[in-house]
């Protein structure tokens, strides 16, 4: 069971990335295209629209087709609009009719959800993985800068992390955004910025602790300098339990960017992440429930799979 | 207990003070002077810039304006005027500050009881599908934005299943009623916002609890009273929850930032008139003292909780206090 689990979620992780990575390049639409006001918003999952498509190879959808001797008729909107056969791609109906497919729907804005979704993917997990390699750097700096010298130093920082730590993440987040702006580089930034506080105390736990080993103290008496002492002593045996933190982070912070998004501060319209898009669906929740509810899914199924994933890397370092 | 007592006090306040500061060199170091915020787009000759900056006192150096900003803010309760309520930004947050208390207490209650509950059934259930349910919801809960929560619940619970209202703190015609009827009203209003705000804390105190279960039940003493023909009830209910329960406190401590945190979102989905709502609200119109207030006292709420949570730890397992004491 557990290994199953573990199992899952590694695929999960992986499929996530790649598809992330590679939703240019998969045939999906436009994530940002609103690509028919009038017929398309608010299409439920697995919904086949109707169009047909024009001499110019354009997509003209409609809700109802009907056909009579030397035009189609389209429903779209309250209006009929009619349209010469001569019009039409290879000048038949026949031929020019379209059934195309909208996996997961569509929004408000007749944008296609699946495309979105996996568009999101992108925008959530470089967030994510940013983010927490930033935290994870800051951390490590300062938890190498604070375990090393000591004194006041030390102590200096480690308040400031007493301090940071002290303020409810989303709040901290939010006055920051507020103070210096909105876009996906601050979003990241800001991120990180809240987040290095665990590692920076494990790490400065780990070379407190190691300081002290019998090959360490060899080094030491050998003469090599304090940084290299870290580098090449100290740092490689804190790396472990530093990823795993990191795995951990990545998690919460997909989380945070979510919320700083349904808020209005994370990272702005038209592109899609997973908070937006819930912040977005949220007012046609009534009317087009799946909006809101699947990037939703995305998010518990992705910080389930990473949380899965640090938890049984960090019971095989330290194993109980 | 009053040493230690005091002890804790002493940290608490220069951590305050800290963050007083951190929100200070923040506030410094943002683009743009409060002169702009006070102008807005109209272009104003420098003379007249300069006029504002004496009167305000934002010529003075930093460190001067840093301890007067420290004295009005700690001293005087003065936090400035919220342009977005058009009042005081203290009264604006006396306003919200009773209705986010609510809120946030009844999650408590709420991640607490069903927390504790559920960790110890599933860990009664052990090896039996009942604890794989649990474990699993538990990890989903946990792993769920709370907004996303919210709006889900409003959707099953206020539409497909009309039984709790899905916004506001009262019904319309809570006027008409009596005391009771009010009370309760605003009960059926709390329930669902409460659950919601609790449920990541809930699932993470019932993998703590579930797991602090099956390590007591492992315990010599628990073989030594099942030996002595102690019913299996009353092992699991009395004996074991009890050694599981004591470091619940330190969970409680350590969940009430998630719980500030997420009233923010919460409140804005149930539109619930409290500190999170007067946020958003204040981000919306850039009401930035209003912001800057409400998270000087969302860290005011965490630290004072956690010095809540170290003394009720301290009176109940005489080993913190008496082991920090000794080292103080």
């Amino acid at each position: 069971m557990k290994r199953a689990g573990f199992k899952l979620a590694v695929a999960l992780i992986g499929v996530l990335s790649f598809v992330a990575l590679a939703a240019p390049w998969l045939g999906l639409r436009d994530p940002n295209e609103q690509l028919d006001g009038l017929v398309l918003p608010d299409l439920a999952p697995l919904t086949r629209a109707r169009a047909v498509e024009l001499v110019d190879g354009s997509l003209r959808f409609a809700e109802q087709i009907r056909e009579s001797d030397h035009s189609v008729d389209l429903l779209r909107g309250p209006h009929w609009e009619r349209i010469e056969l001569e019009g039409l791609q290879g000048k038949s109906l026949d031929t020019a009719v379209h059934r195309p497919l909208f996996l997961l729907g569509t929004d408000g804005f007749g944008r296609d959800v699946f495309a979105r979704l996996v568009h999101g993917a992108r925008v959530s997990l470089l967030v994510g993985f940013l983010a927490a390699g930033m935290a994870l750097g800051l951390g490590t700096l300062i938890g190498t800068a604070s375990g090393l010298a000591g004194g006041w130093l030390d102590a200096v920082l480690m308040r400031l992390t007493d301090v940071v730590l002290a303020v409810p993440r989303l709040f901290l987040a939010v006055l920051l955004v507020a103070l210096y702006g909105r876009s996906l580089a601050t979003t990241i930034l800001v991120l990180g910025a809240t987040s290095w506080m665990a590692a920076a105390r494990l790490v400065r736990g780990q070379i407190l602790s190691l300081r002290e080993r019998d090959y360490v103290q060899a080094a030491r008496a050998a003469g090599v300098s304090r940084t290299r002492l870290a580098r090449l002593h100290l740092l490689p045996s804190a790396m472990m339990p530093l990823i795993v933190e990191g795995v951990l982070r990545v998690g919460d912070t997909i989380l945070i960017e979510a919320s700083l998004s349904f808020l209005g501060l994370g990272v702005p319209p038209p592109d899609p992440t997973w908070g937006n898009m819930i912040a977005e669906g949220r007012d046609r929740l009534l009317d087009a429930w799946w909006i809101a509810t699947l990037p939703g899914l995305a998010i518990v199924a992705t910080v389930v799979a990473l949380h899965t994933f640090g938890e049984a890397a960090r019971n095989r370092l330290e194993p109980c | 207990m009053i040493r230690y007592f005091l002890r804790r006090v002493l940290v608490a306040i220069p951590l305050m003070l800290g963050v007083a500061t951190l929100v200070f060199v923040l506030l410094e170091t943002a683009p743009g002077t409060p002169v702009d915020q006070v102008l807005g787009d109209r272009r104003v000759p420098p003379e007249v810039r300069e006029r504002i900056e004496r009167a305000y006192g934002l010529d003075r150096p930093a460190p001067e304006r840093y301890a007067r900003w420290l004295k009005a803010v700690c001293l005087e309760g003065e936090l400035g005027w919220s342009h977005s309520r058009s009042r005081p930004v203290k009264r604006a947050l006396a306003e919200a500050l009773p209705p986010t208390v609510l809120l946030a207490g009844t999650a408590l209650l709420f991640f607490v009881v069903f927390g504790i509950g559920i960790g110890a059934w599933s860990a009664a259930r052990r090896g039996r599908w009942q604890e794989r349910v649990v474990t699993l919801v538990s990890l989903g809960a946990y792993a769920m934005p709370a907004f996303w929560l919210g709006l889900m619940a409003i959707l099953l619970f206020s539409y497909k299943i009309p039984i709790f209202p899905a916004s506001s703190m009262r019904g319309i015609d809570a006027d008409t009623l009596g005391t009771v009827g009010r009370l309760l009203d605003l009960i059926w209003h709390l329930i669902l916002p409460a659950a919601v705000l609790g449920a990541a804390s809930a699932a993470a105190m019932t993998r703590f609890v579930h797991a602090g279960m099956l390590d007591a039940l492992a315990e010599p003493f628990i073989r030594a009273a099942r030996g002595r023909g102690v019913s299996e009830n009353r092992l699991l209910w009395r004996h074991a929850l009890r050694r599981a329960v004591l470091p619940v406190i330190n969970l409680v401590g350590l969940s009430l930032p998630i719980l500030v945190s997420g009233s923010l979102v919460v409140e804005v989905v149930f539109a619930w008139p409290g500190m999170g709502r007067l946020t958003y609200d204040a981000i919306l119109t850039q009401d930035t003292s209003v912001v800057l207030a409400t998270t000087l006292l969302a860290t005011l709420f965490v630290v004072l909780g956690n010095l809540l949570a170290d003394l009720a730890m301290a009176w109940a397992d005489p080993r913190v206090r008496l082991r920090e004491g000794g080292l103080g």
